[in-house]
Order: structure tokens, then sequence, then C-alpha cells
């Protein structure tokens, strides 16, 4: 009897954490220094806002929620949620859930030209049209990166996120 | 059996096995109560993140963050119109399952009976016996299963645990896509892709039935290639059987493997991957011999070695449009009293998967398998020729058309197969999957597979009895041509319910109606002379005068507590006592009334716990019915793994399997198999060191 009162008390002390942060928590917080590395053309940012933007079906359960209203070059960060109809080219920085894996020329249709980082984790993303790849490894979870795509859309990344990514794709 | 207790057997048997659990409650009292003084004596490490928003840390901090990941990727499962079931890396490590049969227990579904040490009857849906022939087993693309006899010799097929991305269960016919054999479901293993495993693991595991170690280690070799190599090796100990005595199925095996990925310059990616295993196994084979005491118990060592070698090219023309080119070879080579047995195969796959339009999305390929066998006959079975060369082709097309876009989706395909052994059969499938809203998915399937014979169906001859009479009397069963293809035409309904990112509910009912199965059918008697002495023969000719139905329920539950607690529940009901002769047969099936060596009902459950930062206790329990034709009662078995990271790259845990009793059985001997003996209690300790 002793030994379930005492299992009862430790199961309900509110000590816990999970054993290593969520591989969508880590995930959230690369979206939020990718800006730092990369340069928008002058005159890309209209808005009063710093626009990320998820399309699709969302994988993040909240962690990309708790960015709002940090800023971003002075800018508060706003986290939206659209489907591939919508007028995607109005965001800083879309992550693409695997889920619009073929939509991803209906995609790239909305964006047209307009300077959207595109940020994925799907198979062969930065070789479908995105820029930055997550790629998830037993030593944490790295990014490739598809320099052609950026400057395409007038993006620009920086040297040391170059030497960060596990691959670099175009470019030399 | 007591016809009484038949309508109930799965509340009434477990009576006598909760009393037992009472003792195992202090047990677990002990054992949270130490995990938790564990973790009230810990600091977090210098610079442990856990304790920190990962959205406090920059770029370079975040990229040497190690992570957890315990989703299933909802998103990806719910596009099919299918009874899925996904087993994470998560689910693996946490089950303390130390071999792939044991990891498939908390799949709804699927039947896994341990006969002996190195023997797992494995089945979806019924009909499990020692060669279950109705479920396609894949290992990266690669057919796992024996070609002589349509099953799987589990001992043979292993990989490095930890390196497993998942497993994806699919119960019903799977037929369209993978083909022939997926009759009642396809285990699809895979494992993770070289990239994603750079740096070492090496691990080392004591315990009282069982001592495992392994070492693999990956890098990069160019720009964008990457590699694993991994050695592994298990020893065994001994089960007993029903009486206690010390049985003589030690076994032990050791695998070694690679595997290359890479991207070429042009994006096409490629894999090449392979392995070599060894292992001698203890067996202990009762033989019918035609002179008395006409039953020869022999203590016999087995071994079986082999190797394979499978390659893949990828071309992503567009995300509307990729092909892959996959070839492989196969061979093994299995010696014991009672055969060796032997088979070669090549097997070159093609598929190309591309949207048509906006409604159209479609799938088409082919492949060629050929393989060549050599059946050496022992005491009791022997197969003519001896020797066997066949090829199977097969073409297959399947269009996913959205005829309401994001809401209703009907799939239509089809598989044309032609077989050497049995001629062409087609396996047309149609599937309709309605998505009223984001957490609610309901679809609907009707298909018709086909298992196709093997050469132990058409042209073996097997000796399972022997008695004394006027003459020595033998009874054999013989492979006949009659014995082609088991036909099964399945109808399922599913619904998935995912209302918040913390609860998921995943439930199947299906109807499967089997137009032709294996039976065997008496014939007369016959005097033969070879071998001496003269001796009756009965013979029983395989056929396939056997039909039916079976029908059941799947459900499979996951429930996210809170952020450190989670629930994981699945549960099986399988109805299979409709079988009947159709064509005049006998309406004698093969093996155990089919029905009754499939347990009516089973369940699972595992709870998971993060204590601290540092500890991970998981408790699981599953409950399977009893074997009615075979007699084997229900059992309750009770499992738990503590997890604890001493370091940041060293993890200890300890493992208990089959807790409640001594020791417990699974199945019985089956027709030529080594005899089957009791699972036991056992407990290991194992070390795993990242570098």
């Amino acid at each position: 009897m002793r030994q379930a009162v005492a299992l009862a008390i430790a199961l309900s002390l509110p000590t816990a954490y999970a054993q290593a942060p969520q591989e969508y928590a880590v995930k959230a917080g690369f979206l939020y220094n990718f800006p730092k590395f990369v340069e928008w053309p002058a005159g890309a940012l209209p808005g009063a806002n710093f626009a990320l933007c998820v399309v699709g079906a969302d994988p993040f359960e909240g962690a990309l929620d708790k960015l709002n209203g940090k800023l971003v070059g002075g800018r508060p960060l706003v986290v939206q949620r659209y489907s591939a109809a919508d007028a995607l080219g109005r965001c800083q920085i879309l992550f693409v859930s695997d889920s619009e894996r073929r939509r991803m020329g209906q995609i790239l249709a909305a964006i047209g030209n307009s300077p959207v980082l595109l940020v994925g984790e799907m198979e062969n993303f930065t070789r479908l049209g995105g820029m930055i790849q997550f790629v998830t490894t037993d030593k944490g979870i790295q990014f490739e990166v598809n320099i052609e795509t950026a400057r395409q859309h007038g993006l620009k990344f920086s040297a040391r996120l170059l030497q960060l990514a596990s691959t670099v794709i175009g470019g030399k | 059996m007591d016809t009484l207790n038949r309508r109930e057997p799965f509340v009434s048997d477990y009576r006598e096995q909760f009393m037992q659990f009472r003792d195992f409650r202090q047990l677990l009292g002990w054992l949270a109560l130490g995990a938790c003084s564990v973790c009230s004596a810990q600091t977090p490490s210098a610079g442990a993140s856990a304790g920190v928003e990962p959205t406090e840390l920059g770029l370079e901090a975040l990229l040497g963050l190690e992570v957890t990941s315990v989703g299933k990727k909802p998103q990806r499962l719910a596009d099919t119109a299918a009874a899925v079931f996904v087993i994470t890396q998560d689910d693996i490590r946490r089950s303390g399952a130390s071999s792939i049969p044991e990891v498939l227990r908390m799949a709804p579904g699927i039947e896994v009976a341990r006969m002996n040490n190195s023997t797992w009857n494995i089945s979806a849906r019924g009909f499990n016996t020692r060669w279950s022939t109705k479920l396609l087993v894949l290992m990266d693309g690669r057919t796992i299963y024996s070609p002589v006899s349509s099953g799987v010799n589990w001992q043979e097929q292993d990989t490095m645990l930890p390196d497993i991305e998942r497993i994806e269960v699919i119960r019903g016919p799977g037929a369209t896509l993978y083909g022939a054999n997926a009759v009642n479901g396809v285990i699809n293993i895979i494992t993770k892709s070289a990239r994603s495993t750079e740096g070492g693991l090496a691990y080392v595991a004591a315990g009282n039935q069982e001592n495992l170690a392994g070492v693999r280690y990956g890098g990069k070799l160019g720009d964008d290639v990457y590699y694993r190599a991994y050695v592994k090796h298990d020893a065994r100990g001994a089960f007993r059987d029903a009486t206690g005595a010390a049985a003589q199925d030690d076994w032990g095996r050791s695998r070694a493997g690679f595997r290359t990925d890479g991207k070429l310059a042009n994006g096409d990616g490629f894999t090449l991957q392979g392995d070599l295993f060894q292992s001698r196994l203890g067996e202990t084979y009762d033989m019918p011999i035609l002179t008395p005491p006409f039953l020869l118990t022999l203590n016999d060592r087995a071994q079986s070695s082999g190797g394979n070698l499978l390659g893949r090219w990828q071309r992503t023309f567009s995300s509307t449009s990729e092909a892959s080119l996959q070839l492989y070879y196969d061979q093994s080579v299995t010696s014991d009293i009672a055969a060796d047995v032997g088979y070669k195969t090549v097997d070159a796959d093609f598929q190309h998967r591309f949207a048509a339009n906006d409604r159209h999305d479609i799938v088409w390929g082919g492949g060629y398998r050929r393989t060549r066998d050599d059946v050496t006959g022992g005491l009791t079975l022997a197969v003519l020729p001896q020797q066997g060369s066949y090829s199977i082709y097969n073409f297959f097309v399947q269009d996913e058309i959205a005829l309401i876009p994001e809401r209703l989706r009907l799939t239509l395909g089809s598989k044309f197969e032609h077989a050497s052994l049995s001629g062409t059969d087609i396996q047309p499938s149609a599937r309709l999957q309605w998505t009223p809203h984001a957490g609610h998915s309901l679809w609907g399937s009707v298909a018709k597979a086909v298992r196709t014979p093997s050469r132990l169906d058409l042209e073996a001859r097997y000796n399972s009895a022997a008695f004394p009479g006027r003459l020595p009397t033998q009874i054999s069963v013989f492979g006949t041509p009659a014995a082609g293809s088991e036909e099964l035409v399945a109808q399922e309904i599913g619904y998935r319910f995912q209302p918040t990112q913390s609860f998921s509910l995943d439930a199947t009912a299906f109807y499967n109606r089997y137009l032709k199965l294996r039976s065997t059918e008496t014939g007369a008697p016959f005097v033969e002379a070879q071998p001496a002495p003269v001796h009756l023969v009965l013979p029983q000719y395989f056929d396939r005068k056997l039909g039916g139905h079976t029908a059941g329920v799947e459900i499979a539950a996951e429930w996210h507590t809170t952020a450190w607690w989670r629930w994981h529940a699945a549960y099986t009901y399988l109805r299979a006592d409709d079988l009947h002769a159709i064509d005049g047969g006998s309406g004698v099936p093969y093996k155990f009334g089919y029905g009754g060596s499939s347990p009516s009902n089973q369940f699972y459950l595992r709870s998971s716990f993060d204590i601290g930062e540092r500890t991970e206790l998981d408790v699981w329990v599953k409950t399977v019915g009893q074997l009615t034709a075979i007699e084997i009662p229900a059992y309750i078995s009770f499992n738990l793994r503590l997890g604890w990271k001493a370091r940041k790259n060293l993890e200890l845990s300890l493992v208990g399997q089959n807790l409640l009793e001594q020791r417990h059985a699974e199945f019985v001997t089956d027709d030529g198999t080594p005899r089957a003996t009791q699972i036991p209690r056992s407990l290991f300790a194992q070390a795993l060191l990242r570098f």
C-alpha cells in the first residue's frame, strides 16, 4: 500500500520535461533564426509584420505559435496558416508541409518570383523548388540549401549559413 | 476444452493471471520510486538545452541538439485508404524488443506466436502456422520470405534495431502495389537512410536469456554520399518445455551489413545496401520412422547462412513525377535434419508515379523475379524434382482520382501477374476515402488478392506420422498441381479520428471471403517398397477445395495525456470459424483449422513515462486469447523497460519480459517443425553508446 502511495506521489510531481527537446520545437527555433542569415531584396518587406506561414498539415504542435510577436529585423513575427490555393506571395517565410508534396507546382506558381524563403522537410525538397530542407539525423537536425532557387527569388544566403549547411546545391 | 467456458474464454482465464499481477504491482512501485530518486538527484548538465526553449538558441546551438521525435506524421497516414499502423523508431526503442518479431507484437491485426527460441509464427487476420503464407514481409523493398515454402524464416531476418526508421504494418490485401502473398497483410520494414546515421553506435546487452552486442559506424564518402556499416551478434540460451526440463533450442547468429545513400550531380538518388548472416540453432525433432518405436527424437544443430545485395535508383522529374528502379540478389542456405534448402533469387522492379492532371495521380510499374532452389530431402521431406527454377512477371497500375479535391478520393488499380508455377492472376482493387473535415477520415475498399503456390505446395512429399499395423503405416502429405493459387476477396471499412495533436484513433473492420483455400483431400492408400521396410501409405493430397470467410475489427489509439506521459493501445478481434468444403472436397483445411490457431481477441496497452530529463519508463501489457484448435490457453504478458541516460551519449536500460509467469506457451509443435517450447520470464540490461 505504501508503495502505491509513493508511486502516486512520484507520478503527480510536475517535475518532468520530455527527454530532449521535441523535433518541431527545434525546427521552430531554426525558422526563427534563418532570417538572420538571409538577405531580402530592398523593398521586399512592405508590411509592418514579418509573416511566417505554414502551408498544409501543420506538424509543429503549437511550437510555432510561441514565435508570435518576436522581433525579426525590427518587425514582429506573425504566424499564419494557408492552403495551397491561397495567395502565398505575401509571406516572408513559407514552411511547406510534407502533405503538400504533390501540390508543389501549385505553390511555386502562387509565389511566382516573390522573395519568399521556402523551407520544408519532404524528400528532395531542395530539388523540387525548395530553398532550405531539414534533414533529421541521429545527431540532430541539419539542413540543406539550394542557392540557385534562392537567387531566382531575389534572396541571398550569408556565407555563415552556407558553412553551417550540411549540403549546398547550386552556386559555385 | 470446457464448452461452457467457450463463450467467454477471454475473461475467465485471466482471473488467475491477475492474482499473480498483484505481486508485480509492488515491483512496479519500487521501480518508479527508484527512477524518481534518480531524477531528483540530477542537475541539468552545463549547457543542456532541455530546460531552455529552442527558440532562445542560436543556429549553431540548434545544430548540435539531439531531438526526440514521437509523432507518426499523421498528415501522411491520413492520406491512406487502408488499415495502416506505423511503428516508429521511438516505439521500437522504448518497447525493449531485441528482435523484429517481438516489435510486431504491438501492431493490431497481427498475431505473433513464438513457437520456440528461434521460431516465430507471425500472421495477419488468421491462418497462423509455422509457414504463414498470406503475409508479405519486405525489408527495404526486398521480399523476405522463403520462395520454397512461402513463409518467413524470422530467425534469418534481422538488422540493427536502432537503425530502423519505421515499420509499416498494413493489414488487408496490398495486392495492387506489392503483389502476390500480400493476401492478409504487408509488413514493410524501412531502415534509416545513411545520411541520418552518421557517427558510431555500439551496444552490449546481457541477461538471463539473451546476450547481444552490435556496433555500427557511419560517415560521409563524398559531397552528397553517405554510408554506414554494422556488425552484430546475438546468443540466446535454451528455453524449457512444459515440464520444466531444459530444451535444446539455444541459438546464436551473426550479421554484418552496409548501406550507402547518395545523390548524383543531376539530382538522381541512389542506394546500395547488403547484408551477410550466419546462424546456428539447436532443435529437437520428433520424426516418424517405419520401424518400432515409429518415432525418433533427434537433437539437431541447424545452420543457415546467406546474404543479399540491393541497389535502388530514383529520379525526381518534378514534384508530380518520380521514378525508381530496384534490383536485388538474395540467397540463403539452411541445413538441418529435415532438409537442406537453398535458394537464389534475382529481382528487378520499376515504378513511376506521376500526376496526369489536377485530379489523377497515377502509379504504374512492373517487375521480374527469378528463383533457383535446391531442396535436398532429409528424413521426412522430399521435393521432386530436387531443383527448381521459376519466375514471376508482374505489371501494375493504379489511379488515385480526386473526385472532390481534398474531400473525396477514389483509387482504382490492378496487378497482373504471371507466375511460371501457377499461371496468370489478376488482382484488382478499389478504394474510396472521404475526409469531411480535417480530423475525420472514412474509407472503404474492395480488393482481390492471390497467394501463388510454392514448390512445397506443388511438388513436395512430407511424411507426417507413422504407426504399426499389418504393414508399417505412414501418413504422407503430397503437393499436387491442383494446389494452385489461393484466392481472397476482401472488403474493409475504416475510420480515422484525430481531433487534436494529442489523440488519435484508427479503427478498421474487415470481411474476407476466401474463394479457394488449400485443403487436404484423402487419397487411396497404396503400398510402397522404398525405403524399406515395405509399408502402407495413407496419402493426403493438397488441393483447393476449401472456402469460407473471416471477419474482424482492429482498433489502435494513441493518447498524449501530458507532455511526459503517453498511452498506446491496440485491440484485435478475429472471427475465423467459418470454413467449408467446396467443389466436393472433404472440408479439411491444412493446418489446425485455420481459425483455431489464431486468437479471437488480443489487446495491447503501453504506458510511456518520461521521468525527469534522463529517465524513461515503459510498461506494457499484452493479452492474447486462447488458440482453441491447438489447446494453447490465453495468456497475459507483462513487460517493462527502464531507460536512463547516464551521460549525454550513454544510455543504460533494463528490460523485463513476460514477468508474470515463469514460462508460458504460445504455440504447439507444427507439422515437420522442431519441437515447440515455452517462453520464459526474461530480464536483460543494455548499455548503448553513441560516438
